[in-house]
């Protein structure tokens, strides 16, 4: 049975002359936390992005849990966009409404459980939102449905300190309920790479490195000891 | 570096080296010493994950690792609880107490020290401390 | 469940409220409600004076067909714009049933502009007819009949303008942008459709004549024409969606 729930080999994506990826070749395990990293024009949203079938590759194949990537696929995965903003007209509860009408599998139970994790009151509205409380709610929406798959690009970016503990907070309750597969980019190593069962370091377009964080870090010390190592 | 206390438990998590062997080894340790007594609960996976703030499939492993040693034992709907088993813990003791005899003899070796100078410097510190 | 979802999607649309974070003070009211009275006055001051034809109040409608373009417009383009582009693009349903949503929001509102025009077209004359009885009774009767077809007309618009709209925004983030000029020249030229087909051409320099408008057979024939072109821009739109976009 292939337990690979994206795979994707020698893909090749251009803008203009610049590539976004490059013969991109990578396997992501199913049901584990994998961590994509690199720096800024890596690939990485690029990547997201075509997971999600919003961007096409000119070479190479790829598959997105035994699909090839488009709208049909995306109702099994929880996309939170890379500089996502959210519905300025919405309050929380509206946010809630408009994702359990359209978003396949969300749990309403589950987003009132999270919602008061995270400490977002149904009333509040987006527009008087801080950033940190707007990017607590997106990423609400996006776990709190019952999906085999989760991106999560950059979901830290520009986020207080406590928004990205209780981000983290989440995310290991979930990890612990479910067997979910969760992708998450982010710059902000040191805070999310305890939660990486799998990495990917990404440059270029293309893969540098990737294997079991615990291996690696066996092998070369911390995932941002690593990180730095390869982005000297 | 993740610290914190977990029940009786005191942990020190380094990035910088595989993290399950790290709660393994402290989980042990900690039995091995006494912080925690027979037949003690210990914390679910999800709450030594979230006070840790690491995967819980890193917890998974180094619980199913302590259940293979019979230092633990999961009861159905209860959680984990440490063997009431003394032969169990005096063996980790044992293996805990020969791998720290066996560093610290690495260790004076490679200063230049041999076993007869060892023993003499032992019986000096010793007996201060007693 | 395709059906509700589309339902949910034209309700999402069609109702947004302007994002306030903080309430606003009631006094911002008294401006419009100032302008308002201000405008009633000026108005009885004009029908008394003599000068006033009741068809005026149809001529600045011919503008109407270039607000259609851009109430579709503006959505489509306003997605982009603040943020929320990913969350719409990644909602797992077909790319038409997207684009469809957004269009029947942008037509519902257009119906609602001219619904509103004709409330406040018939309530004026009404008024004015009260103010000099020259504009009451029969001429009324007459006005109204004229000032219905005539917005029933200009219904019939919405349809081609919102498409081609909603066409010309996706145009401009597809692969497809050096086309842009062109869309917006021919946005121009349909803008003045309704203003062509309503004004005679021997009269063609006097403009619109509101209430001696009779629509010419072969323009219904055009309409309906329209409303296909409307269908096939609209395909058009969930093609691009699907494959064109520049992300």
């Amino acid at each position: 049975m292939n337990n690979q729930v994206i795979e994707c080999q020698h893909i090749v994506k251009k803008y203009g002359s610049k590539f976004a990826l490059n013969d991109f070749t990578v396997s992501i395990p199913a049901g584990k936390v994998t961590g994509i990293l690199g720096p800024n024009g890596a690939g990485k949203s690029t990547f997201f992005r075509m997971v999600m079938g919003l961007v096409r590759p000119e070479q190479g194949h790829m598959q997105v849990l035994g699909s090839r990537p488009g709208w049909q696929t995306n109702k099994d995965i929880a996309y939170l966009p890379d500089r996502a903003r959210w519905y300025a007209d919405h309050t929380v509860e509206k946010a809630m409404q408009w994702a359990e009408n359209l978003l396949p599998g969300f749990n309403r139970e589950r987003a009132e459980k999270l919602a008061d994790f995270m400490d977002l009151d149904r009333s509040m509205k987006v527009a008087g939102m801080s950033l940190g409380q707007e990017a607590r709610l997106m990423l609400l929406i996006c776990i709190a449905r019952d999906v085999p798959m989760i991106l999560l690009d950059e979901p830290f970016s520009g986020i207080d300190i406590v928004s990205r503990e209780r981000i983290i907070g989440t995310l290991i309750d979930n990890i612990s309920e479910t067997e979910q597969t969760i992708l998450l980019s982010t710059h902000e190593i040191d805070e999310a790479e305890s939660l990486f069962d799998h990495v990917v370091f990404m440059e270029n377009g293309q893969v540098r490195l990737t294997g079991e964080a615990e291996t690696l870090r066996a092998e070369h010390g911390s995932m941002e000891t690593l990180y730095r190592k390869l982005y000297r | 570096m993740n610290e914190a206390q977990v029940g009786r438990m005191r942990f020190r998590i380094d990035l910088s080296q595989p993290l399950y062997e790290q709660v393994l080894d402290q989980i042990r340790s900690s039995i091995a010493k006494g912080e925690i007594d027979l037949g003690e609960k210990i914390p679910s996976v999800r709450e030594l994950a979230q006070a840790l703030k690491i995967n819980p499939n890193t917890v998974m492993r180094a619980y199913q690792e302590l259940e293979r040693d019979g230092l633990t034992e999961t009861r159905r709907g209860q959680g984990t609880f440490i063997t009431t088993k003394a032969e169990q813990v005096q063996t980790i003791r044992q293996n805990l107490a020969e791998k720290a005899i066996e560093e610290f003899l690495n260790k004076m070796n490679s200063l230049g020290y041999h076993l007869p100078d060892i023993q003499a410097l032992i019986e000096e510190k010793g007996g201060s401390r007693r | 469940m395709a059906q509700h979802v589309f339902m949910h999607l034209v309700k999402h649309d069609a109702i947004r409220r302007r994002a306030r974070s903080k309430e606003y003070s009631r006094w911002w009211l008294a401006y419009p409600v100032l302008v308002a009275l201000v405008g009633i006055v000026y108005f009885t001051i004009y029908v008394s004076s003599g000068e006033f034809q009741p068809q005026y109040l149809l001529y600045w409608t011919v503008a109407l067909p270039y607000g259609f373009f851009m109430i579709a417009f503006a959505r489509t383009h306003r997605e982009r714009q603040n943020g929320t582009f990913g969350w719409w693009l990644s909602l797992p349903y077909s790319r038409f049933l997207l684009v469809s949503a957004k269009y029947t929001a942008s037509v519902l509102y257009g119906i609602f502009c001219v619904l509103i025009a004709f409330v406040l077209t018939t309530l004026l004359s009404g008024y004015a007819s009260l103010l000099n009885p020259m504009f009451g009774g029969d001429f009324l009767k007459q006005f109204f009949k004229a000032e219905f077809l005539w917005y029933g007309y200009l219904l019939c618009f919405i349809p081609f303008m919102a498409a081609y709209g909603m066409l010309t925004s996706f145009v401009g983030m597809s692969y497809l942008k050096p086309l842009l000029p062109l869309m917006w020249i021919g946005f121009g030229l349909s803008g003045n459709g309704f203003i062509w087909l309503t004004t005679k051409w021997q009269a063609f320099k006097e403009g619109p004549d509101p209430l001696h408008f009779a629509p010419q057979a072969w323009s219904w024939w055009g309409i309906v024409a329209s409303f296909v072109a409307a269908g096939l821009m609209l395909a058009a739109s969930a093609k691009i969606m699907e494959k064109q976009l520049r992300l």
